[in-house]
């Protein structure tokens, strides 16, 4: 699972093939899968209709591109679970989740996808799941042990995919908006530190 | 337990007949495909006699939305949620309403999805009365904390729900009543609503603070 950076993989892109998925990564957002088609993709990205068809023979083949699982950065590991490890935690996941939320209307548009079930768009939210418990597993294994720890990043994923789910279903187009007002980031702060384990005190200090 | 076991009794009251009828239409056909008509004649009733009870088929739509707090079956009997075990009743007894008005919910998501405001205005409704009820079940030891509670609690289940619908389509009415998965569902919730970070009111000393100053 790609959780580095992106360093080696983008000399090998070419800058009409990037044209085409912002294109479709645009419309697809605006107008569903459905909506879209490949005439208009190539019109919005300024290139022919074969030089599409060269890069991605089918619609399907665009989403497959856009749909790669994103990375996260490794988590900060510390040596003991104290006040300053549970904030650091806090810190990490919390970026995370905005990091995951900033596509917007694109992931928006894949929630939909998902609902009407589109099981490649399905495939791809479970994958994003067993990448985030590996990540967050080390960091969260030292306050309370491995298997404590998936747990725990498991049921993080599942309460700020409610978070996610709940800003979409009430706000619509608007969600981003509200995930980050004060009220939204309290929100998900407040869901995330329920999940932590506990700091512990730190021994010899009264 | 088949979904068929709770509208084809004809023993229901006819209000009952109606909504059972229609979620189903609802949920199988969509709801603005269903003409009042076909709920009448799938309930042997005429249309007048659905009229009767249900002025407009918004009405029909709204009802069904107020049902999932009185759940048709209350196989579990809640608590003031006071400790994991309590925590657990509430749970199971959500999950027992999500399976009964899973058909209704689906429709009703997509619906809202793709920005239907009659939807939109219908489940926002359901959702707050929703959480006026999950309240009404953390008030009593946790009176200060409630809107935490509720929230986490909301937040926990709604993502899960959502999570095993996409993965499971259809099928996750059925799987509701899954014993794994229902253990699941409480041991997430266990998780994500710690109760033992809070402090517990007693609630024999609350009853005194307004009982005993007589």
């Amino acid at each position: 699972m790609p959780i580095a950076t992106r360093d080696g993989a983008d000399q090998g892109r070419l800058p009409a093939r990037d044209a085409i998925l912002e294109a479709a990564r645009s419309l697809f957002a605006a107008h569903g899968i459905r909506g879209t088609t490949v005439r208009a993709i190539a019109k919005r990205s300024g290139l022919s209709n074969t030089l599409l068809y060269y890069y991605f023979p089918r619609k399907d083949d665009l989403l497959e591109a856009l749909l790669e699982v994103p990375s996260m950065p490794p988590p900060p590991v510390s040596e003991s679970w104290t006040d300053e490890a549970f904030f650091q935690a806090l810190g990490y996941i919390e970026k995370c989740f905005y990091t995951w939320t900033d596509p917007g209307d694109f992931l928006r548009m894949l929630i939909i996808e998902c609902y009407a079930g589109n099981q490649r768009c399905v495939g791809v939210s479970s994958a994003e799941m067993a990448l985030y418990v590996d990540t967050l597993e080390p960091m969260l294994a030292v306050a309370c042990g491995r298997i404590e720890a998936r747990e725990r990043a498991l049921s993080l994923g599942y309460s700020l995919t409610g978070i996610l789910w709940q800003a979409v279903m009430h706000h619509g187009k608007h969600f981003q908006e509200r995930l980050s007002s004060g009220a939204g980031r309290e929100r998900v702060r407040n869901t995330i530190s329920l999940l932590l384990p506990v700091p512990q005190p730190v021994e010899g200090v009264a | 337990m088949t979904r068929e076991s709770h509208f084809s009794a004809r023993d229901l009251p006819p209000r009952e007949r109606i909504l059972n009828a229609a979620m189903q239409l609802f949920a199988d056909r969509g709801y603005s495909a269903t003409p009042i008509k076909a709920i009448a004649s799938a309930c042997d009733m005429s249309d007048a006699g659905v009229f009767y009870y249900f002025a407009t088929k918004r009405d029909i739509l709204q009802a069904l939305l107020e049902r999932p707090h009185q759940p048709l079956r209350a196989r579990v009997t809640v608590e003031p949620v006071r400790d994991a075990h309590t925590l657990d009743q509430l749970v199971l007894q959500t999950l027992d309403s999500a399976h009964v008005t899973e058909p209704i919910l689906r429709l009703l998501i997509r619906q809202q999805l793709v920005g239907d405001p009659e939807a939109l205005a219908a489940r926002d409704m359901a959702v707050s009365g929703w959480h006026e009820y999950l309240g009404s079940w953390f008030r009593d030891f946790h009176p200060d904390h409630v809107d935490i509670l509720v929230d986490a609690f909301a937040n926990a289940l709604m993502g899960w729900l959502f999570l095993m619908q996409i993965r499971h389509g259809p099928r996750i009415s059925d799987l509701l009543m899954d014993e794994r998965f229902r253990d699941e569902a409480c041991a997430h919730i266990r998780l994500a609503v710690p109760l033992e970070r809070f402090p517990l009111r007693d609630r024999q000393m609350w009853r005194s603070d307004h009982e005993g100053v007589s």
